[in-house]
């Protein structure tokens, strides 16, 4: 069965962050410096040295996670730990900082922290939903099988329009080039079909076909229309394989969509992580050199 | 029944090979699971996806849900299959041949190349051709390692190297918090107080400027001077906080100590305090402490307020307190009681009724009895017509010189005139009326000592009390100082501790600093800090 980093060890880190959490809290009011609460105090310095460490330490799991003979703990261990002891570095630092803020290294600082907490934030939230949907979506399949497959429908289906007459075929072939999926981030992530079909008998522009749509609409018009049983089966045949695109394309689109939001908030949380150390290494050493 | 399963194998020229299997099975399982008949690996196909059923009027294609299969370019589920049909299952391409001979069934069977492994195995994929889609943020160009590298650098670089090496951005960035508003103008100029890398802001920057007006809290002689001579200034005084708070108000500045006074050195007997409200000695007034002497003055709040009004020459006047306690400029305390200021206009020294505006000096008796020798010398020689003596003094023409017997004799009169001016002066009528006078001298020559007045300005020098910030332009001065009912002019009229505590309680705390300073008037000059180990030396064992 599979078990939730969140549950690891049911939820061992959750109890040690939140533990962490109460402790500061309590030393936070019971400590009454003689002026406002801040980082110069020898609470704020233990705070700050403490935070400072947990921010290493969470970094490192970019260096664990590629060190596949590690035997520091499982994996599974440490992102748990780093998932709960990254939110409890949001209320650490808050602490420490005395909630002051203002336009200065120090607050740059504060706030790539509360980036990286939230792309973090988010990246929980997706990881708890949408795996599963990718695994759904993909029925045992790899997008790149997906691809194939689409390669192949497309040929079977000009194989049976060679049957067609030769605007369906034009139709066909126009309907392959023009179909649009991804190539966009927006695009991928909300799964937006700009396919477009210019059709032989239709507007001389190309004609918005998203889902298939305008294909399926002519080729059902002409199947109607049709009174020869021959042409009727291989209309059929192509209504039938169209139908059997759209739902393959609809598939590698939510694949898409899905891969998508599973590696977006890296792509902030990441970089902004390494932005991160660079003003916490600016906001120790500036701090002790104007100390 | 038997069926045969006739293997195609494709070479890379193009040849073909074929291996015939014989099965006593009417049933052909496909599928990626080991225990199927023919069994193939790629994913596109179920565990258990279709079977082959050999009947006795050819071959039936069953799929299972969801597996399809591709029937002459067409899906499909289940199909009735006649020769020549080609049924495509991933990279499985089964033929219906012809039935044996013998009318056993048969199939061919061959494998295409994946072409989604052969993909995967190109590298680049299905996705390299030109056509296909661009699925994922990566094919976009999204990349992570630049990005971070290039934050680090930037936040590195931006945030501490470069301020610190050339000054752009400017080092202000380094700023956790605005300075006080005192301090405004150094804003931006953080080397006048962090002068050295990484060495922490000493006292000799704040005495830069501070040296003319900063005085330690102790005397020298204090037995814990060595214990603040250790204190950087920076350990009361700190700056970049918000809210900005460069004094001290928190009580505990002043507690740590004076909650236990004698631990921490004070006098045997110095009186705890810990708060204002609820643990402060009662308020203690300089003259008792300094054995000063009363103020030799006779007066009486009581009869100067009295309401009646009091008489006056230029008839009955009504005081009121304002009349002599005038405030300062600032309005915090009021200027000091002058005799010619405030008392004058009722307490006259004319003493000549023929010159009512004529007035002796105030202050010292020689220079009374000088005035009024002077006075009456020069007005007897002048003729003077004495409206008390009864009679008239020679009255000279002009230009006629007062003979020299004559001249001493109205000298000899002015003399006794004036003598007779001052003891009425000293003994009855003026000075007595307020000062203690004693005669000294002889009958000849008579003096007079008038005792020196003492007016205390200031009776709690230890506290500051600003007059103007309790609006007591409002409030009659009588809410704190009883001096209606006042009848010694010994009584002090300060307020007890307990008057301010009507309203210094509750919300409306007050701090000690409120009316303590720390760094007082008349007190040694603050020294830098010292380092403690050598203030261990230096302290007693």
């Amino acid at each position: 069965m599979h078990q939730s980093v969140l549950d690891f060890e049911r939820r061992r880190y959750l109890k040690i962050a939140l533990a962490l959490c109460a402790v500061s809290l309590v030393a936070y009011l019971w400590h009454d410096p003689r002026s406002p609460p801040n980082g110069g105090t020898w609470l704020g310095y233990t705070l700050g040295g403490l935070g400072a460490a947990l921010i290493l330490w969470l970094t490192a799991l970019g260096v664990r996670k590629r060190t596949y003979t590690s035997t520091l703990g499982s994996l599974q261990g440490w992102v748990s730990a780093h998932v709960y002891l990254g939110l409890a570095l949001l209320l650490v630092v808050s602490l420490h900082a005395g909630f002051q803020f203002g336009w200065n290294i120090h607050t740059l600082c504060y706030v790539l922290m509360v980036v990286v907490i939230a792309s973090g934030l988010l990246g929980i939230v997706l990881y708890q939903r949408l795996p599963q949907q990718l695994s759904q979506n993909r029925a045992q399949q790899t997008s790149d099988q997906m691809l194939t497959e689409l390669q192949e429908l497309d040929e079977r289906t000009r194989r049976v329009a060679a049957n067609a007459s030769p605007d369906e075929v034009l139709a066909i072939e126009a309907n392959i080039a023009g179909t649009r999926i991804g190539g966009s981030t927006v695009a991928i992530l909300s799964a937006q079909d700009r396919s477009t079909v210019r059709l032989p008998d239709g507007l001389a522009e190309a004609e918005a076909n998203p889902g298939q749509a305008r294909i399926l609409e002519w080729l059902s018009a002409r199947l109607s229309a049709s009174d020869d049983a021959g042409r009727t089966r291989t209309l059929t045949d192509l209504v039938s394989l169209i139908g059997a695109r759209r739902a393959l394309l609809r598939r590698l689109q939510q694949d898409a969509r899905l891969r998508g939001w599973l590696s977006v908030w890296l792509y902030v949380h990441v970089p902004v992580t390494f932005g991160l150390l660079g003003s916490l290494i600016a906001h120790v050493v500036s701090v002790f050199l104007y100390w | 029944m038997r069926v045969l399963l006739r293997h195609i194998t494709r070479t890379a020229a193009g040849t073909q090979s074929v291996r015939e299997e014989w099965v006593d099975d009417t049933v052909i399982t496909l599928g990626r699971s080991t225990d199927q008949r023919v069994q193939s690996n790629d994913t596109r196909l179920q565990l258990k996806h279709a079977e082959l059923r050999a009947t006795a009027s050819g071959w039936q294609l069953v799929c299972i849900p969801p597996g399809q299969a591709v029937v002459n370019d067409k899906a499909c589920r289940d199909a009735r299959l006649a020769v020549g049909d080609v049924v495509t299952l991933g990279s499985l391409r089964l033929r219906v041949e012809a039935p044996t001979a013998a009318g056993e069934p048969q199939l061919s069977i061959e494998r295409l190349p994946d072409t989604a492994s052969a993909a995967v195995s190109a590298g680049a994929g299905a996705s390299a051709s030109a056509t296909a889609p661009k699925l994922s943020l990566a094919e976009l160009g999204w990349r992570k390692r630049p990005w971070a590298w290039a934050l680090f650098l930037v936040t590195v670089l931006g945030g501490l190297l470069l301020p610190w090496a050339v000054g752009v951005p400017s080092d202000a960035t380094w700023s956790s918090g605005p300075l006080h508003e005192a301090h405004a103008s150094l804003e931006g100029r953080c080397d006048s107080c962090h002068v050295k890398p990484f060495q922490r802001v000493r006292n000799e920057s704040c005495l830069d400027c501070h040296a003319d007006h900063l005085r330690t809290h102790l005397p020298a002689d204090h037995p814990a001077t060595l214990q603040f001579m250790a204190q950087r200034c920076t350990d009361c005084h700190v700056e970049h906080d918000e809210p900005s708070h460069l004094v001290q108000t928190d009580n505990r500045v002043c507690t740590d100590c004076h909650a236990e006074p004698e631990r921490h050195g004070g006098r045997p007997g110095a009186k705890p305090v810990t708060d204002f409200e609820l643990n402060h000695p009662p308020f203690r007034l300089s003259s008792l402490r300094s054995e000063q002497p009363a103020s030799q003055l006779k007066f009486t709040h009581a009869a100067h307020l009295d309401e009646r009004g009091i008489k006056a020459p230029s008839g009955t006047v009504v005081m009121k307190c304002a009349d002599c306690h005038t405030p300062t400029e600032e309005g915090g305390s009021f200027a000091p009681i002058r005799m010619e200021t405030h008392c004058a206009s009722c307490h006259r020294l004319d003493f000549d009724p023929a010159e009512p505006d004529r007035t002796v000096p105030h202050g010292d008796p020689t220079e009374v009895l000088r005035v009024l020798s002077g006075h009456y010398s020069a007005r007897y020689l002048a003729g003077y017509a004495d409206p008390l003596a009864g009679r008239t003094s020679t009255v000279l023409p002009p230009g006629v010189e007062v003979a020299p017997a004559e001249r001493a004799r109205l000298l000899g009169v002015a003399r006794d005139r004036a003598l007779r001016v001052a003891t009425d002066l000293f003994e009855r009528r003026a000075c007595v009326d307020c000062h203690t006078v004693t005669r000294v001298g002889t009958a000849a020559e008579p003096a007079w000592k008038v005792m020196p007045v003492k007016l205390v300005s200031n009776w709690m020098p230890s506290a500051e009390f600003d007059h103007a910030l309790h609006g007591t332009s409002l409030t009659p001065c009588s809410t704190c100082h009883k001096a209606e009912t006042s009848k010694q002019a010994s009584d002090v009229l300060m307020p007890p501790i307990e008057t301010c505590r009507d309203c210094h309680r509750g919300t409306m705390k007050t701090a000690c600093i409120d009316c303590h300073g720390f760094h007082g008037k008349g007190q040694p000059l603050w020294q830098p800090a010292t380092p403690k180990a050598v203030l261990r030396k230096a302290a007693p064992p």
